[in-house]
């Protein structure tokens, strides 16, 4: 069964360092997103486990087959190692018509007429383009190219499709409506995926483990919404969520039963942690999601409406206390007036605390008004 | 020379002058092609390869087809431009018998009785580039028809050539050296020995003497005091600095206008236009001004460097044209519209901006005419007296069998189109390449 295996794979061009001892290891029939910002190694990663790029060092398994292995020398070609693969322009072949760019590569599998024919129409019929199977691929829409471009990845069965950033060219509406067609996809195919996408939302709301890489180092391998509540570190914690986390800088001080008092922006608060926290540095960052501050009719801490962001759905605050400046969300329909005074409370027991200097979760809890315990 | 004794056949007659106009238009053939195939992406390539297809299937069923329409309008315009060409076979084909069209309507323009049929032939050879033409435009297609250049990820990947790395590597190693470098230095020597290839008889004779080298042409000194000579080179830069100065300014131009425009129909209208003159053979060309000039309306033209300049800036004009255009398209209408928002004359625009961007574009679109008409003889040789420019001197010596003389010029045309290429490249960091699409 075709689960992939990573083993301290190595890329460098030169002095430059694409890909850093990465191991990762992809269980069968998942669905796994490489997520990161542009340059960070996830679409060399994606092409290393094809074939189409070779590491400088390391070993990948796919299924029971080393298709790569520096030291023993391995390296099956791309067409060896029975994957399926989407690129982010679709490459679709100009002067093939839709039909032919389909049953090219059946063709090449010695696939009889019949069998090409009947397997091409159902592609066609599953992914609604069968009126434009003997159009050229630039007769027809960008999203109609990417149905496509699927259709012809699929083809061949391949138990393994790798994509690059396959909807960054489609438009908003259309992007949407892909992502959920291809979750489906994944269930009736019934085979291993892997997606690169630099969309954080694209990775967390397709993916049934997300891979957040940072210069060519692993940052977080996770389920999205492990990776959601408990960030590894700053880093994870910034590119995942959107509005993003609040970050406040504060002084930690230990106080007994291993609570810790966290002092912002003249706010005096306590957090108290879910387990017991090891406190390295008294430099702190709190990290709060903005669904985390809810705004109250009373509380001590009083901030001031710098902008409001009305959606319909939900409506983002951005309001100071101090000189700080932090992000709330709350739902419904609802504004607030730029400049009036809102009172604000924290909610919940996965308010985040991060150490400074090295940008490691140090442990998830609450976060209680110093005057009101 | 260097001991081998190349049989008759295969210097004087059709086959020298097929491989050696199919020399000279390999680079012709490298750029359009290699530049198409440059712009190809390789997920086109990689995408078959994961489907499993081999080498050299692909290459059948998915390269070839793509570049097809590349390969196939530079075979017909290799085509157009050999059937007319007159310089090979002026100095290959005469003397082994073998007559081109374009050959015969020299003589017959030039023989004073018959410059009727001269004319017919130079309208044969017109139609036979509009026939091609018409074959081009028929064979690309419309629904076929398709760019290259496709959307934002273009990786690029490298073949690993494995040990043909060195078999390659030698073979234009030595084709290099074989066609580039040893002609040079043959040149070089020939024009410095008495008798053909025999270094034992070397002397600087024909490079300083006083005295007439040969009986028919006058002046004929050697060739550093040859006055001839040396007016002939002084009217050829002119020449060539004025066309590239016209032909790249309107370049620019037509560049910029349609640019502009782009996508419309009076845009393409343009652009295929000033194409038009490229299809045109060269002697054709030649021809129509030869006749203008003859009018009595326009005899002050008749042999004059004034005609030269505008035959050659209008010949010339497709090349500064389209890299003007190349340029031109890569700069986004934005750019523009920024400075014009800020209220920005056109003339600064032009010149403070666009031109600043695309600087080694343009400079190149300005020095593909300029060193095309230093070495051009086929397009002048109508319409140019022997002793106007450089290569019509060379042609007279030629005629006259002057070895040693005609090789010092052609060694002196050489070097200093290299020298200008040089000169160019060293100072803008420019190169004809750039020009014409193969960036």
């Amino acid at each position: 069964m075709p689960e992939i295996k990573l083993e301290h794979i190595t890329k460098r061009w030169g002095k430059f360092v694409g890909v850093k001892d990465m191991n990762l290891y992809i269980k069968d029939r998942g669905f796994i997103t490489l997520l990161g910002p542009s340059g960070c190694g996830k679409t060399t990663t994606l092409r290393m486990i094809a074939g189409l790029e070779t590491p400088t060092e390391g070993r990948i398994t796919i299924g029971d087959t080393v298709v790569f292995d520096s030291v023993e020398g391995i390296n099956v070609p791309p067409a060896k190692r029975n994957v399926g693969f989407l690129f982010q322009n679709y490459a679709l072949w100009p002067h093939m018509t839709v039909y032919d760019n389909i049953a090219f590569g059946l063709r090449n599998l010695k696939w009889n007429k019949e069998d090409i024919d009947k397997r091409v129409k159902e592609l066609l019929e599953m992914l609604k383009i069968s009126q434009f199977a003997h159009r050229f691929p630039n007769e027809i829409s960008g999203g109609q190219q990417q149905r496509v471009a699927i259709a012809r990845t699929l083809a061949p069965r391949p138990k393994v499709l790798f994509m690059d950033e396959p909807l960054s060219n489609l438009d908003a509406k259309l992007r949407l409506e892909m992502r959920s067609e291809l979750k489906r996809l994944h269930l009736d195919t019934n085979s291993t995926f892997v997606y690169v996408t630099h969309d954080q939302l694209e990775a967390m709301t397709l993916a049934t483990e997300v891979c957040l890489i940072k210069e060519g180092v692993i940052q977080q391998y996770d389920p999205p919404l492990k990776l959601y509540t408990y960030p590894n570190n700053l880093f994870v914690a910034d590119f995942v969520g959107n509005p993003s986390m609040n970050f406040v800088d504060s002084k930690a001080k230990k106080l007994k039963n291993s609570e810790i008092e966290v002092d912002f922006a003249g706010v005096k608060t306590i957090f108290i942690p879910n387990e017991p926290i090891d406190l390295k540095n008294e430099d702190v960052v709190l990290g709060i999601r903005p669904e985390f501050i809810k705004i109250v009719d009373d509380s001590n801490i009083v901030g001031k409406v710098y902008a409001t962001l009305p959606a319909g759905m939900e409506t983002t605050i951005k309001f100071k206390i101090n000189d700080q400046i932090m992000t709330s969300v709350v739902f419904g329909i609802i504004d607030y007036e730029l400049d009036s005074n809102i009172s604000i409370d924290f909610l919940g027991k996965n308010i985040c605390l991060f150490d400074k200097v090295t940008g490691e979760n140090l442990g998830l809890g609450r976060l209680v008004n110093y005057s009101k315990k | 020379m260097f001991g081998i004794v190349s049989p008759a056949w295969l210097v004087y007659g059709g086959i020298p002058c097929a491989i050696c106009l199919g020399i000279h238009y390999a680079p012709f053939a490298y750029i359009l092609i290699g530049g198409t195939l440059r712009n190809m992406d390789a997920n086109l390539e990689e995408a078959a390869t994961i489907l499993k297809a081999s080498r050299w299937k692909i290459l059948r069923k998915i390269t070839l087809p793509i570049v097809r329409p590349a390969l196939l309008s530079t075979v017909l315009l290799v085509f157009a431009s050999s059937i007319s060409s007159y310089t090979v076979p002026l100095f290959l084909g005469v003397r082994g018998d073998f007559w081109t069209l374009s050959l015969k309507m020299k003589s017959l323009l030039g023989s004073g009785q018959k410059v009727g049929e001269g004319y017919v032939i130079a309208v044969v050879l017109l139609l036979f580039s509009v026939a091609i033409l018409l074959v081009n435009q028929l064979s690309i297609g419309k629904r076929k028809s398709f760019t290259t250049i496709s959307g934002k990820s273009s990786q690029v990947t490298y073949v690993n050539l494995g040990k043909a790395k060195w078999f390659i590597f030698i073979l234009t190693g030595a084709y290099c050296v074989f066609f580039a470098i040893v002609p040079l230095i043959s040149f070089a020597i020939e024009s410095v020995v008495q008798e053909s290839g025999d270094l034992s008889t070397f002397t600087m004779y024909y490079w300083i003497t006083g005295e007439e080298t040969s009986e028919y042409i006058q002046g004929s000194v050697g060739l550093l005091r040859n006055a001839t000579v040396w007016k002939a080179f002084l009217n050829s830069f002119l020449m060539s600095a004025a066309v590239a100065f016209l032909a790249g300014t309107f370049g620019i131009l037509i560049g910029y206008s349609i640019a502009k425009k782009r996508k419309t129909g009076l845009a393409n209208y343009v652009s295929s236009l000033s194409f038009f003159p490229y299809l045109i053979p060269s002697m054709s060309f030649g021809a129509i001004y030869l006749a203008v000039s003859c009018q009595q309306a326009f005899s002050f033209l008749y042999e004059s460097l004034f005609l030269l300049i505008l035959v050659g800036s209008i010949k010339f004009l497709p090349f500064a044209s389209k890299s003007g255009t190349n340029a031109m398209l890569q700069v986004g209408g934005e750019i523009e519209e920024a400075a014009i928002i800020q209220g920005i004359h056109w003339y600064k625009r032009m010149t403070k901006i666009l031109f600043l961007i695309q600087k080694s574009s343009f400079i190149s679109g300005y020095l593909l005419p300029f060193i095309s008409c230093m070495r051009e003889l086929s397009l002048f040789v109508l319409i140019a007296s022997p002793g106007l420019i450089l290569t019509a001197v060379l042609a007279n010596y030629q005629t006259y069998d002057l070895t040693q003389m005609s090789n010092g010029i052609n060694l002196i045309i050489i070097l200093m189109v290299l020298l200008s290429n040089m000169i160019v490249n060293k100072v803008t960091g420019a190169s004809i390449d750039k020009g014409i699409g193969g960036n």
